[in-house]
């Protein structure tokens, strides 16, 4: 039976990481040229006794290069084309932690008959991997861009997914707090944005601006290279407030509080 | 209304630039009594083509009012108390301008509108909420009430959603019934909450009635908490997006 830790990991990577998948294979045009002609579903799962069905997992439903996220829901098995299915919740976790080895590895079933679109979603996942485990940023502005997207989804999904899981500080937070947004932005690119509205104990992450009010809380970078700069760690946070790389548009405390949150998801996922 | 006919036919229609400055407004001279309260002004006046109404804050406001009217051609109503106003403003220059807001306090959350002796009760309300709800109102002097700030109004109704108007008057007809006429054109929903008298008020001390009418600053995080609480607009959808 998987720990309460090892619970909230892999749902930050059941509905955090894994829905990058979409993003990635849809915003790469190379990525995405493969699923062009694809129908089928796919399923990454971990086994559970303790979970309904037996298992966790996230699957995928492509349609002619259309995707569709179904996070944290096991897919039907007769309509499962490709499946990678882990042992265990901690096996999993350490396969998407880096820790790649014949104990980590999953099963993986229906590659006979779909090899092409096995080896695309590799493709996918791999892709995401080397996004997700850089330590500096890319060179190339799109590279960066889309490096910056993933980041903010899973950061807003992470957050909300924990709320989700009654994380007790996430959960204590999301309870007192009235109707708000927080969001996540690049300056002149809003197309990366991310936001997390919380309301009495309830939570929701969003893509793209939030349009039906003023966010209460903005963390603005002014560049994508600032931003990844915050994100990796690269960057003197201090250095890059008081220099305009970071703009925090709202009360700063509220910023320190969210930026708490924010690294806790960047703890569970490293 | 006959004693209105001046207002409407000798000044307003001729557009004659004529300044009228109207002293012991509200319940500023509370204790005189329920017969000595203007509280029915501003809807009346507000309703006049031609004339510009203003309602300033404090005295400093009250002199760029002034300045403001001797400056412009036209008539203009201005709306002043007994000279006992709380000092909102230090200076003369933090961006007064006929018909546009002057937004006291930034703020995402609510949006408090406020004319006259109220805005300083507004802004007191909103410190008092930073501090103890961690609430961010957003506190606008609505010193203009006609022709009034549209563009303020829509930008608090589409970044605050939530809107509560004060003002030491009859809740009908004044500010709140101004401000909720341009939300209504807006077409665009939100939680709204107008605070006022509600029929004349009771004979005492502007400080007693306006709490009692729930108009200063108690008043205020009271109503600021209420609708705090009401959803702006049904969205009930709290699955994530992928």
């Amino acid at each position: 039976m998987a720990s309460r830790e090892d619970i909230f990991t892999n749902k930050i990577f059941l509905c955090g990481a894994l829905p990058l998948i979409k993003t990635i294979a849809t915003d790469v045009p190379e990525l995405a040229k493969k699923f062009k002609n694809t129908h089928a579903v796919v399923q990454i799962s971990a086994l559970d006794p303790e979970a309904p069905g037996g298992k966790y997992a996230t699957h995928f439903v492509i349609n002619s290069g259309e995707w569709v996220v179904h996070a944290d829901k096991v897919s039907d098995k007769e309509h499962t084309n490709v499946e990678l299915e882990f042992k265990s919740v901690e096996q999993m976790n350490a396969f998407f932690k880096g820790k790649i080895g014949p104990g980590t590895l999953p099963k993986m079933k229906g590659i006979v008959k779909n090899g092409g679109t096995f080896l695309s979603f590799m493709m996918v996942l791999l892709k995401m991997s080397s996004l997700l485990t850089a330590t500096e940023a890319p060179e190339d502005e799109e590279t960066q861009k889309l490096m910056v997207k993933c980041f903010f989804y899973l950061l807003t999904s992470g957050i909300s997914t924990l709320n989700k899981q009654g994380h007790p500080e996430i959960k204590e937070w999301t309870s007192k707090s009235p109707d708000r947004v927080y969001a996540l932005a690049v300056n002149d690119h809003p197309e990366v944005s991310a936001f997390l509205r919380i309301k009495a104990g309830k939570s929701r992450a969003g893509r793209g601006e939030y349009k039906r009010a003023m966010p209460f809380f903005t963390l603005r970078f002014d560049s994508f290279k600032s931003a990844l700069g915050t994100l990796l760690g690269t960057d003197d946070m201090l250095d890059a407030t008081k220099n305009g790389r970071i703009i925090m548009d709202g009360g700063p405390e509220f910023g320190a509080q969210f930026g708490g949150f924010l690294l806790v998801v960047g703890d569970y996922a490293k | 209304m006959r004693a209105c006919d001046q207002l409407h036919t000798d000044i307003c229609y001729q557009k004659a630039n004529v300044k009228i400055v109207a002293t012991h407004s509200g319940t500023s001279f509370g204790q005189a009594g329920s017969t000595h309260h203007a509280l029915a002004d501003l809807a009346i006046t507000r309703a006049m083509p031609n004339l510009t109404v203003i309602c300033p804050a404090d005295g400093i406001e009250t002199a760029n009012a002034v300045n403001a009217a001797y400056n412009t051609e036209g008539p203009f109503y201005i709306r002043i108390n007994r000279g006992f106003d709380r000092v909102l403003y230090q200076n003369m220059d933090y961006g007064f301008e006929v018909g546009k807001a002057v937004t006291v306090n930034e703020g995402t959350d609510i949006t408090v509108i406020a004319c006259g002796s109220c805005v300083f009760q507004a802004k007191q309300a909103a410190d008092f909420l930073a501090n103890s709800d961690g609430l961010s109102v957003r506190v606008l002097d609505m010193h203009t009430i006609s022709p009034i700030d549209k563009e303020a109004i829509m930008k608090a109704v589409t970044e605050t959603r939530r809107i509560i108007t004060v003002e030491d008057h009859f809740v009908t007809g004044g500010l709140g019934s101004a401000v909720s006429e341009v939300v209504v054109d807006g077409g665009k929903a939100c939680a709204f909450k107008m605070l006022g008298h509600p029929s004349f008020a009771m004979i005492g001390l502007q400080e007693d009635i306006m709490a009692d009418a729930g108009i200063d600053a108690n008043g205020i995080i009271a109503a600021v908490r209420e609708v705090m609480n009401k959803d702006f607009e049904e969205d009930d959808n709290w699955d994530d997006e992928y």
